[in-house]
């Protein structure tokens, strides 16, 4: 038997953090379901997942959809793509089966790469390597979580970029569902002698292919989203804080001006694997407090304050107590409102 | 609490609390501490801190079990499962004891004494198995908890095969499988054509097909094989009358000129110089590659009598791939020509022994890359003459051809075609060493082996679902 070896490479950065990642676990578990019941792909689909923050791991090696079980995604700090591509290379390398005399090997991998941001390390060794040799011994469909990816770096892997319009639940099922009819007729397609790689027609709503002669539209921001890394005082545990970038009208001087806001979207547990795919070389950006709008309570113990901000500049919870002991630096200290604007250190996202 | 603790206790509270106290007073206090009141309410803020810390610390553990991902290596329904179930596997320390509960009817159970799952999945799907625990040193020792344990039991991946049958009323339909037995040259010929499970899933047609023709008189037997290719719409009529046609140019050739070829091969047998090797190739180039031109011809001349009634076809829309041999028995032996374009493969096969494979088959990297009749260049190459060949063999336990439905799954690769060892593993196979426990009785007494030949193409192979066709000679 053949193998159709197919590679998610899924950016797990903190601004996938809530709906996103949430949404590709719940798309991953259907895509492993509905291709269970399709005995072309159950066959000869096998799977792999990759992810990358500031760092990469193989979150699933590659094995056939009968074994698999779909994983929890970790979330970590950065968007290395860098390092995503040279691991995703590395599984590459280790698993194909190259075809000899005595056994077919492989048909052609199929990889999927996610991504909703902007890369935060120099990607060009990486891409230089994938032209050289994956490109044409792989087809790889890059997809743009929302419209902030940098779409320039996509189109320079691959000639399949799609744009993904990624703001609610059923834009993800009906995408998910096209990553699943693709996945399907390719299978089916190398049991009937063709290419062995299919793209189904996506719903031009929610997926949009890019033309390659075309150039994407800069991005307006590097992110859509801003993210702290937080620490509950109490059960130590790390969490994000997630806000939304917009701009909302201002007086400026008698004149209507448009100032970028933060709005709060939520604040999310994340477990200790988070430092482990964080980029520790990377910097970060600074926002003003005043720019900020909302604040959430404590993900882990429910303290009322999530965003409370050390000497040291790392934040953690605050309840009630009178004293708190920073879980980061171990300062301790007795807190009240901050007056004015502070500037906090978000994530790399 | 004993009574330096109950001292310590009230006078860093009065401390917290910012209540200074005198000499005077401190007299006053170590009474205070030992009255009875105070001891009483000293034991119970010391049980109440105590199950405060234990309550804490029991809801972080619980926190962590319920946190942590659990989930059972997959079952497959209809088949046994076994498993050993360890907390130590998955990093769950602070559990005192446990047992799981699987959903009642799925058929799988527990053993608490041996720690082993086991049973056999009745149904599939993702099920809630339930891990009823307690942990090490909770404060309500008869308290359990639970946690849900995802298991997922997946379909039978043979069970997802439909079998839908073609259209009987579709153009060129024709049925889905067939099968025929012949005696020829002292030989049986048993032939089975199946359609693939691909195309029994989608209710589509079989594209392989065969003929056969023996004429005792002059004692020529002519086998075809032809696989339509399955991106061609009428590909199933292409192979179709490929082998027709094939067939029909034999039995056109006049009795007399097989009687020429007879003294041509008997003089090359005989002598094996460049006078009778000349004549015998004169005849296969002149006379024997007619046929697949003539076919291939006949197929052109179809697609334009279609079109000319008004059908929208094309020559390609009748591609097939075509391997065929013209017999016959001697004194000294059998002589075989064969020509194939395509892939699958055919062989003279003598158990044991060795094998020669007629003809190489024209495959690619990747599928699809074969070639087939309908392809004009074919004719037009030099490479035309190296698909025609010609042997004379002592005896033979088979002469075999095979559509690539049988050699992809068996064969994997075209250099393997070349290897004896596979060739004993098929008859072996074939034989009854299979995990089906089907066998093809090869006995010249047999009148089923035809029969038996089209059961034993129900073999399982993942990711080998084509057509399935065979000829057999023996």
């Amino acid at each position: 038997m053949r193998r159709l070896p197919i590679y998610f490479l899924i950016d797990i950065s903190e601004s996938m953090i809530g709906e996103p990642i949430q949404m590709v676990e719940e798309g991953l578990a259907m895509i492993i379901k509905a291709l269970k019941e399709d005995p072309y792909a159950l066959e000869t689909v096998h799977i792999s997942i990759v992810v990358f923050a500031g760092q990469a791991r193989t979150l699933v090696p590659l094995q056939e959809i009968i074994t698999f079980y779909p994983p929890r995604f970790p979330i970590g700090g950065g968007t290395s793509l860098g390092n995503g591509l040279g691991h995703l290379m590395y599984e590459l390398r280790k698993n194909t089966i190259q075809t000899t005399a005595e056994q077919k090997g492989d048909w052609k991998p199929i990889v999927f790469l996610f991504t909703d941001g902007v890369p935060t390390d120099d990607t060009q060794v990486a891409i230089a390597e994938w032209k050289k040799n994956w490109a044409s011994k792989s087809s790889m469909v890059a997809v743009s979580f929302g419209e902030e990816a940098d779409l320039e770096v996509l189109q320079k892997l691959t000639e399949n970029v799609f744009m993904f319009k990624n703001t609610s639940v059923n834009q993800y099922k009906s995408f998910f569902k096209w990553v699943t009819a693709s996945i399907k007729s390719s299978s089916m397609s190398v049991e009937t002698g063709g290419t062995g790689f299919e793209l189904t027609k996506p719903d031009e709503s929610v997926i949009s292919k890019l033309d390659p002669r075309e150039m994407p539209p800069k991005p307006r921001f590097d992110h859509n989203f801003t993210v702290f890394t937080g620490k509950c005082q109490h059960s130590q545990k790390p969490y994000l804080i997630k806000y939304r970038r917009t701009t909302q009208p201002t007086m400026v001087g008698g004149m209507e001006m448009n100032s970028l806001v933060y709005r709060l979207v939520g604040a999310y547990l994340v477990d200790s694997s988070y430092f482990d795919y964080c980029d520790e070389t990377g910097g970060a950006n600074k926002v003003g407090t005043d720019e900020l709008q909302g604040a959430p309570t404590c993900p882990s113990c429910g303290n009322q304050y999530g965003l409370s901000i050390c000497q040291c500049g790392k934040i953690h919870c605050c309840g009630n107590e009178e004293i708190s002991t920073c879980p980061w630096c171990g300062n301790k200290g007795r807190y009240g409102f901050g007056e004015g604007r502070m500037d906090i250190n978000s994530a790399q996202g | 609490m004993e009574r330096q603790q109950r001292r310590l206790y009230i006078t860093q509270l009065l401390k917290q609390r910012s209540v200074d106290i005198t000499e005077k007073q401190s007299a006053l206090l170590d009474a205070y501490i030992d009255s009875e009141e105070v001891i009483e309410q000293c034991r119970l803020i010391s049980v109440t801190t105590e199950n405060l810390i234990m309550n804490l610390q029991e809801n972080i553990a619980l926190n962590n079990i319920r946190e942590k991902l659990l989930q059972l290596p997959n079952g497959t329904v209809d088949k046994p499962y076994a498993q050993v179930f360890s907390l130590s596997q998955y990093g769950l320390e602070k559990i005192a004891s446990f047992t799981l509960q699987f959903p009642e009817s799925l058929g799988i159970t527990y053993d608490q004494q041996t720690g082993q799952i086991s049973g056999t999945p009745l149904d599939q799907g993702e099920f809630r198995v339930k891990l009823i625990f307690k942990l090490t040193n909770q404060s309500d020792p008869e308290k359990t908890h639970e946690k849900e344990i995802s298991f997922v039991v997946n379909p039978d991946p043979k069970k997802l095969w439909k079998n839908i049958p073609s259209p009987a009323d579709g153009i060129f339909w024709k049925p889905d499988e067939v099968k025929d037995a012949a005696e020829m040259l002292g030989h049986k010929l048993a032939v089975a054509s199946k359609r693939g499970r691909s195309h029994a899933h989608e209710g589509i047609y079989r594209d392989d097909d065969f003929e056969h023709y023996f004429d005792a008189q002059t004692g020529y037997a002519v086998i075809a094989v032809a696989d339509g290719a399955g991106s061609a719409k009428y590909s199933r009529k292409g192979s179709q009358l490929a082998c027709e046609g094939v067939v029909n140019f034999f039995k056109n050739i006049p009795a007399d000129e097989y009687k020429q070829l007879d003294d041509v091969i008997t003089a090359y047998h005989a002598h094996k110089d460049e006078a009778s090797k000349n004549a015998l190739n004169e005849f296969l180039t002149q006379r024997f590659s007619k046929a697949p031109f003539e076919v291939h011809q006949q197929l052109v001349n179809y697609t334009a009598e279609l079109a000319a009634n008004g059908d929208e076809v094309k020559l390609k829309d009748f591609s097939t791939t075509l391997l065929f041999v013209l017999l016959r028995r001697f004194e000294f032996g059998y002589s075989v020509m064969s020509f194939s374009v395509g892939d699958g493969g055919m062989g003279i096969y003598r158990r044991n022994e060795d094998v020669t494979l007629l003809g190489t088959p024209d495959g690619g990297e990747f599928a699809g890359q074969t070639r087939f009749l309908t392809m004009p260049e074919i004719f037009a190459d030099t490479s035309f003459y190296k698909r025609i060949g010609f042997r004379i063999v002592q005896d033979f336990t088979a002469i075999v051809l095979m559509s690539d439905g049988i050699t992809d799954p068996k064969f994997q690769t075209d250099a393997n075609l070349t290897r004896i060892e596979k060739w004993d593993e098929l008859w072996d196979d074939l034989c009854g060493k299979n995990n089906d426990g089907v066998t093809v009785n090869f006995s010249t007494e047999n009148e089923n082996t035809a029969t038996e030949l089209l059961n034993w193409m129900d073999f399982w192979s993942p990711g080998n679902h084509d057509d399935r066709t065979i000829a057999i000679l023996y």
